[in-house]
């Protein structure tokens, strides 16, 4: 199909484009409510600093955002598609540097590992009341009848 | 709602310019016989600075863990705290910087090697303890009212250099921060306009070009025909206003669309940096790495105050550790530090730094006592910023907090006083700077402020 | 005012037995001092992953990952997970011995018995019981409303309603006279717009002209009547609603996680306004509509539903710390509810007394612990594998199955096949994820990094596939939730925590409610966490505060203002009533009329002062300024709903069908980034997929606006020379999810997600949706010149805009009275009339002839649409 060559070009621009969160955004600590906003640290820095995807994306960001303004406006991104339609031949990818850490990882380390804990992967829901969740979701309690 | 109130004395118009009636200089009379409320205006006495680029921390960096040296602290880490608390002291070592000797923590490296630019005002102090009253007050004087903001007095007090550009600008702004860059009851033209989309996610702008201010291009006519366009469109408005006799809004609409006609083609032009050198690039830390994102925006900030706009705002954060702050405040200053500096650097080269005045601050710093064993709440009592080039001194410290950090001793130095020394710099008397509303006149330090005339070179 | 703290200094182990202590002593302290003190403790200054482990309470409280210790349960115990080498490794490069270890374990399941307590034994307010008393009785806000007697008048005969008398007597006792009416036609509009927030169409202005000539009172009511029986009506005042209590479709914060089910509360909103459902029982539903009784499956759906108002606030779910998640989730929730319905800031007194108002921080703690008893829901259900939570999001939370079933057309289902198919894959992917988790000790250096990257992309794909599983029933069939929230069993009072700190917990506080407004302590029983009690105290007709604070928000919709301006601040720092006796009085007549907002929106709408001109009267102004008098009708810009609305409306595109869910739910559970929903491959792949469409579907010239290209050569959009799109189309639509420009139902429909608004609500100070907004800002910008110039869905506006205007004629001049009609609703000035003929006589398009007049015409269109008067309801 026609289309094939700037669809390929747009699948794994988008999917580099919109997965990059290389940086923190500016941090919306809540307004509004007029108590105080707990907010509690930042995000940590992602686990996993040294991601390849993350830092793939870190590289198409520095190069294509030219604002600055961590995002990858229309413009942007079509002169990305573009110089990766370039690049294909030689096989290259943009930005293709040697492997640049962005970004400080979060102090926590075990021994050998990079000491993430393994990302969530606990499979226990929990409510936040240390109940297990029901699978499918929470069938509630009628109430008295009126 | 609010209309914006104003008297007029001189019902003729309407206009805002008119507003210049509460402007006492010497040359009022020569703005008589202008009628662009933006056109560039004399200041009170001899400006030191031209210009305003403020850095904007926003969610309270501490103080105690970069610019205010504690070494009392560091001896009494342990022990209980004067408000509560046991003392945390600073995971970062301080050391003495340049020719000054100034103290500034190993948090910014690279702006501490420009020490002898700044003077850290380290006896700050505000009444507001949580982030949008602060943020209010840091930008507006008070968090009890809308007011004015910092920006909006300073376009009015000076109006711009460019026309074609808003005199105001907030690059990234925060969402929902509008009143910390609004006019409130100044006419709309000293507002500050966002450009880019700080805070929020991103999202493409419109616009046929897709450039960075949506909609900033008409995808279908040219430029004669959209000029054609506008003049019907103003057109009918004028008639409003007259047919209203008193319409602040509609002035407002009125000075926006000229605003908006002519930044269609400057502010592509100044959001294209790609003639910027590799070298400049590098010095802000604008090609790569986390100093990306914050790097560019330094150096849009700089491309928008040589292009002549008065102020502009740029918006770093969240420094809002409660927690983690050992390995957050880190990140947050890993990304702003190099930019920072080379900010510093790259004005110094052009000559702009003696009359650029950069300003770099949150809304309230951190306690010196712990919050959960690596965090640290909010301190309005006593915190740092710090000021450069625009006529302050270099390696300057002024005032002082308690042993700790906690609160502000020595040269207290108030919100109030923070805004009348910045307009003190720009040339403006911050008595003499007043705008009569609502049946009297208001200025942005209400009745008090006074200049911190140390700190002024 | 201070806080006076009773500190009792540490080891009150009154709690544990003898053995237990000389086990703790002899067998755990120790290794945790020499073991973990050097990293975790405050001593030492360290606080690795946020953990500390030298005070009882911070250990339970735990780090970053989660409790290090929950007593009786070790495998739930990060602790001991740690020490015995599993995701953590402690103390780092070795192992404790097997007997401590074992130790440990003991301990553990021994119930963690732990002497290192700091006991703060009690918080003392500086606010006392007389200074609450004192408030009660003689706060305004705080006295139960009561009938008033009308005031008298001079000018009788100016008066129609009994709001009208109150607004006068003021008048005349500073000297001033009300307005005259306005004309006949900016009467209509000014109903249209606040009752419907729409345009009046030609005809409607016609017949009300006609109306308004033979008896203006009976015009009014009749159009008002007609107005509020329309739906538009409930779509109108459901989003002033939904301003008010922060609706919104996703997280928002760093990490920003959708609300797919979030819509079901905005059509609820709508419907209740349409409905004009009694405002207390509206109330009651918000807080407590899983505890109502009910006596249909369907009430009980929607009472369900109506408790998304305590789900949708923003949510820090990457907050590592599930004490002081849970913490903040109730905080927000006490912050809403007291705000939105009492005007009162109790949350402000989370760390402190109220530094004004009298409210002591027992009162907040009070109403902790009615909204602790309670589960949120607002995330996604776990399958029956298990809930995975994403890197970032890691504070998970499920949803509430709806007894009624309402599944959106486009809830994925699945056949048996594929849902065997699914279950497979889920179990192949969790084999590999053990597999390699047992592989893990073993690899070093680079293996080990794509080992790390291939767990956290199989995370995410088992996180995926569980959350596709987790929402169908075992046919395969979408399951129908809600947001909101449920009782929890075993309600229980809460600890005062000094400071707001979640480690500092001092005294226990009875659920309760802010004592200034009760005559008596309440009685809230044992079992029963108070909420439902809450909600019918709020909705009583006792409380002096309910009714005041929705009439003023009534009013302020109608006239521009508050009678109290502070709409969400009723205290002490909040503005005082402009018309005290007003207010009440109305606040009464809403309790009697059954708590109807239609019948004071009536009342309000017939009024003589609704009715008034805004002319500009200089005197007047520099007497009162802000209008508290009401001397004239406050002109008002309009919010951008009703903007983009009567666009639509004029260019007669506007659908008023209701859509079905929202694109966030179409979307699913997903995270929000790149300003796209989920997945952005998919996204992409769908947007080339339209265009692709639109190719094959462009026709003739006439058919479809023709655009320009950069190069200002014309070309249709959807083709290019026979190969594809442009690829600046393609990302432009990539990221147009949000933004909507094709839309063509009412902006109450968009999409809401935090920090991604649309941008047509956004460029007209649309509400900030994190926040609680009782009242939008009204700005001026260049950005909103930009948007009416440039703005893709304002020039496709301002085209069908002419194309309907040729439609009625082709001569100019009707043209243009017919523009200014439908804009305006009114014809133009002489004045306008003259350069709106230059405009067309001069604009030259570069466009074929057979377009030129549309183009011009349509250029026309988006002046009107552009000009101030347009904004502005005068």
């Amino acid at each position: 199909m026609k289309y094939t060559t700037p669809i390929v070009a747009i699948l794994s621009v988008a999917l580099l484009a919109v997965t990059c969160s290389a940086e923190p955004p500016g941090g919306q600590r809540a307004k509004g409510a007029n108590g105080q906003r707990r907010a509690s640290g930042g995000q940590r820095p992602g686990a996993g600093a040294d991601r390849d995807p993350k830092q793939m994306v870190a590289r198409m960001m520095n190069e294509f955002d030219k604002d600055g303004d961590s995002k990858l406006n229309a413009m942007e991104l079509t002169a990305m598609f573009a110089s990766m339609r370039d690049r294909r031949g030689s096989g290259e990818r943009p930005g293709a540097a040697t492997g640049r850490t962005p970004g400080a990882g979060p102090q926590q380390r075990g021994p050998g590992q990079s000491g993430q804990k393994p990302a969530g992967n606990r499979r226990r829901g929990q409510n936040g009341d240390g109940k297990p969740a029901k699978a499918g979701g929470q069938a509630p309690k009628r109430p008295v009848a009126e | 709602m609010f209309s914006r109130r104003q008297i007029l004395k001189n019902a003729s118009a309407g206009f805002g310019y008119l507003a210049f009636a509460g402007l006492s200089t010497a040359s009022a009379a020569q703005q008589s016989g202008s009628t662009n409320p933006l056109a560039a205006k004399a200041p009170h006495f001899p400006a030191r600075a031209k210009r305003v680029i403020f850095l904007c921390m926003q969610g309270g960096p501490s103080h105690v863990d970069s610019f205010d040296y504690k070494p009392q602290l560091i001896k009494d880490h342990g022990k209980g705290g004067k408000y509560g608390g046991s003392l945390l002291k600073s995971p970062w070592t301080f050391r003495q910087r340049g020719n000054s000797g100034l103290w500034i923590s190993d948090l910014f490296p690279n702006v501490a090697e420009q020490a002898d630019e700044l003077t850290l005002i380290r006896s700050m102090q505000c009444d507001q303890p949580v982030h949008p009253g602060a943020m209010t007050q840091m930008h507006t004087g008070t968090a009890q009212f809308i007011r004015p903001s910092l920006g909006a007095w300073s376009l009015y007090g000076l109006g711009t250099e460019n026309d074609s550009l808003p005199g105001f600008v907030s690059l990234n702004a925060p969402s929902g921060s509008s009143r910390n860059y609004g006019s409130s009851f100044l006419p709309a033209i000293y507002g500050g306009s966002k450009i880019g989309r700080g805070g929020r996610g991103s999202r493409s702008p419109r616009g046929g070009s897709g450039e960075s201010v949506p909609d900033i291009k008409n995808p279908t006519l040219s430029q004669q025909q959209q000029r054609k366009q506008i003049n019907l469109i103003q057109a009918l408005n004028q008639e409003k206003v007259r047919r209203d006799r008193y319409q602040p809004g509609v002035e407002g609409v009125i000075e926006s669309f000229e605003l908006a006609f002519r930044m269609q083609d400057a502010i592509p032009e100044l959001m294209d940096t790609s003639k910027e050198s590799q070298a400049t690039l590098a010095m802000y830390g604008a090609d790569s790495g986390p100093t990306n994102s914050f790097g560019k925006q330094c150096l849009l900030a700089r491309r928008f105050v040589e292009a002549g706009v008065r102020f502009v705002e740029l918006t770093h954060g969240s420094w809002d550790q409660h927690a983690n702050l050992s390995v957050d405040h880190k990140t947050r200053a890993e990304a702003c530090d190099k930019p920072i500096a080379g900010l510093l650097q790259d004005l110094k080269q052009r000559d702009m730094l003696k009359d650029t005045l950069v300003i770099w601050g949150g809304e309230f710093g951190r306690t010196p006592a712990a919050q959960g064993g690596d965090g640290r709440n909010h301190n309005n009592r006593g915190y740092t910023t710090w000021m450069a080039g625009g006529g302050v001194k270099g390696g300057f410290s002024y005032g002082a907090t308690d042993e700790h950090g906690y609160e502000s001793v020595e040269n207290k130095c108030h919100i109030h006083d923070w805004h009348a020394t910045i307009l003190h710099l720009l040339g403006l008397d911050h008595e003499q700077l007043t705008y009569r509303y609502a049946g009297r006149d208001f200025r942005l330090t209400d009745v008090h402020g006074n200049v911190a005339n140390d700190i002024i070179a | 005012m201070l806080l006076c703290a009773v500190i009792a200094p540490a080891a009150h182990s009154d709690e544990l037995t003898r053995d237990e202590l000389n086990f703790f002593e002899t067998k755990i302290r120790p290794v945790l001092v020499r073991e973990c003190y050097g990293c975790h403790s405050n001593k030492a200054g360290n606080v690795r992953g946020g953990l500390r482990l030298d005070s009882k309470e911070l250990t339970h409280i735990g780090g970053s990952s989660g409790p290090a210790v929950v007593p009786g349960n070790p495998e739930e115990s990060w602790l001991y997970n740690a020490i015995t080498h599993q995701d953590y490794v402690m103390p780092p490069k070795r192992k404790l011995p097997q007997q401590v270890i074992d130790d440990f374990r003991k301990w553990i399941e021994m119930g963690a018995p732990d002497p290192r307590v700091t006991n703060i034994a009690e918080i003392r307010s500086s606010i006392t019981a007389d200074d609450i008393q004192q408030a009660r009785e003689s706060f305004w806000a705080y006295q139960i409303p009561v009938r008033q007697s009308l005031p008298q008048v001079e000018n009788n005969s100016w008066t129609r309603t009994d709001i009208d008398r109150f607004i006068l007597s003021k008048l005349e006792t500073s000297g001033l006279q009300p307005a005259d009416d306005a004309e006949a036609w900016q009467v209509l509009r000014r109903l249209s717009f606040d009752i419907v927030g729409l345009p009046p169409a030609p005809e409607q202005i016609d017949s009300f002209t006609a109306a308004w000539n033979i008896d203006p009172d009976g015009a009014v009511a009749d159009t008002v009547d007609r107005l509020l029986k329309t739906e538009q009506f409930g779509e109108r005042w459901a989003r002033h609603w939904l301003d008010v209590v922060r609706y919104a479709e996703s997280t928002g914060r760093e990490v920003n996680m959708t609300y797919p089910h979030a819509w079901r509360y905005r059509d609820y909103v709508i419907d209740c306004f349409n409905d004009d459902k009694p405002f207390d029982q509206f109330v009651q539903e918000q807080i407590a509509g899983d505890l109502l009784p009910v006596s249909t499956d369907q009430q009980w759906s929607e009472n369900l539903v109506a408790t998304s108002f305590l789900a949708i606030g923003p949510k820090n779910v990457n907050e590592q710390n599930r004490v002081q998640f849970a913490a903040d989730v109730a905080d927000e929730q006490i912050d809403a509810t007291t705000r939105v319905f009492l005007g009162m800031s109790v949350a402000c007194a989370r760390c402190h007394d109220h530094k004004f108002d009298a409210i002591p921080q027992a009162d907040y703690y009070a109403l902790v612990g009615v909204f602790r008893n309670i589960t949120t829901y607002f995330g996604n259900p776990p399958s029956e594998f298990g809930a995975f939570s994403g890197v970032q999001s890691k504070r998970n939370s499920s949803l509430i199955r709806l007894p009624v079933g309402d599944p959106n057309p486009y809830d994925k289902s699945y056949s048996k096949q594929e849902l065997a198919s699914l279950k497979q894959e889920m179990t192949d992917k969790l084999q590999e994820m053990a597999e390699t988790r047992r592989n893990r000790g073993r690899s070093t250096g680079t293996d080990a990094k794509n080992a790390q990257r291939n767990r956290i992309r199989m995370n995410n794909e088992l996180a995926n596939l569980s959350g596709q599983l987790a929402v169908v029933d075992a046919s395969g069939n979408p399951i129908s939730y809600c947001m909101g929230v449920l009782e929890r069993d075993a309600p229980a009072n809460t600890k005062l925590l000094v400071r707001g700190e979640i480690d500092q917990p001092a005294q226990v506080v009875q659920r309760g409610f802010p004592q200034v407004l009760c005559s008596e302590p309440v009685e809230i029983e044992a079992d029963s966490s108070g909420r439902l009690q809450l909600a019918r105290w709020i909705a009583s007709k006792e409380n002096p505060l309910t009714a005041r604070v929705m009439v003023n928000r009534i009013w302020q919709h109608l006239i521009g203002q508050g009678i109290v301006t502070s709409t969400e601040n009723f205290g002490v720092t909040g503005h005082l009533p402009s018309h005290p006796e007003l207010l009440d009085q109305l606040a009464v007549q809403f309790m009697e009329s059954d708590w109807s907002v239609k019948t004071l929106v009536r009342e309000i709408a017939t009024s003589r002062v609704y009715r008034m001109k805004s002319t500009f009267n200089e005197q007047y102004h520099d007497y009162d300024p802000d209008n508290a008098l009401v001397w004239r009708a406050n002109p008002r810009r309009l919010d951008a709903e009703a903007i983009r609305d009567a666009m639509l409306s004029i260019s007669g595109e506007i659908d008023f069908d209701r859509p079905r869910g929202s694109e966030v739910a179409k979307a699913g559970y997903t995270r929000v980034q790149g300003g796209v929903l989920g997945n952005p491959r998919d996204i992409a792949r769908k947007a080339f997929e339209r265009a692709a469409n639109n190719t094959r579907a462009a026709s003739g010239p006439g058919s479809r606006p023709q655009f320009r290209g950069p190069a200002g050569r014309p070309f249709q959009r959807g083709r290019r020379g026979g190969m594809g799109p442009a690829p600046e189309e393609i990302a432009r639509q990539v990221t147009n999810q949000l933004d909507m420009e094709n839309a063509k139902f009412r902006s109450v429909y968009l999409p809401i997600v935090r920090d991604e608004e649309p941008r047509s609500l956004e460029v007209f100070d649309g509400a900030d949706s994190s926040a609680i907004i009782g009242q939008r800002e009204s700005s001026n910008t260049a950005t909103q010149a930009l948007y009416m110039m440039n703005n893709r869905f304002v020039i496709q506006q301002s085209t069908s805009f002419a194309r309907r205007i040729t439609e009625v004629s082709s001569i100019p001049a009707e043209q243009i009275d017919y523009a200014f009609l439908l804009a305006y609703g009114r014809k133009p000035t002489s004045g306008e009339r003259s350069a709106t003929s230059s405009f067309l006589r001069a604009f030259s398009p570069s466009a074929s002839y057979r377009s030129r007049s549309v183009e011009t015409l349509a250029a026309l269109c988006q002046s009107l649409l552009a000009s101030a008067e347009f904004r502005y309801v005068n």
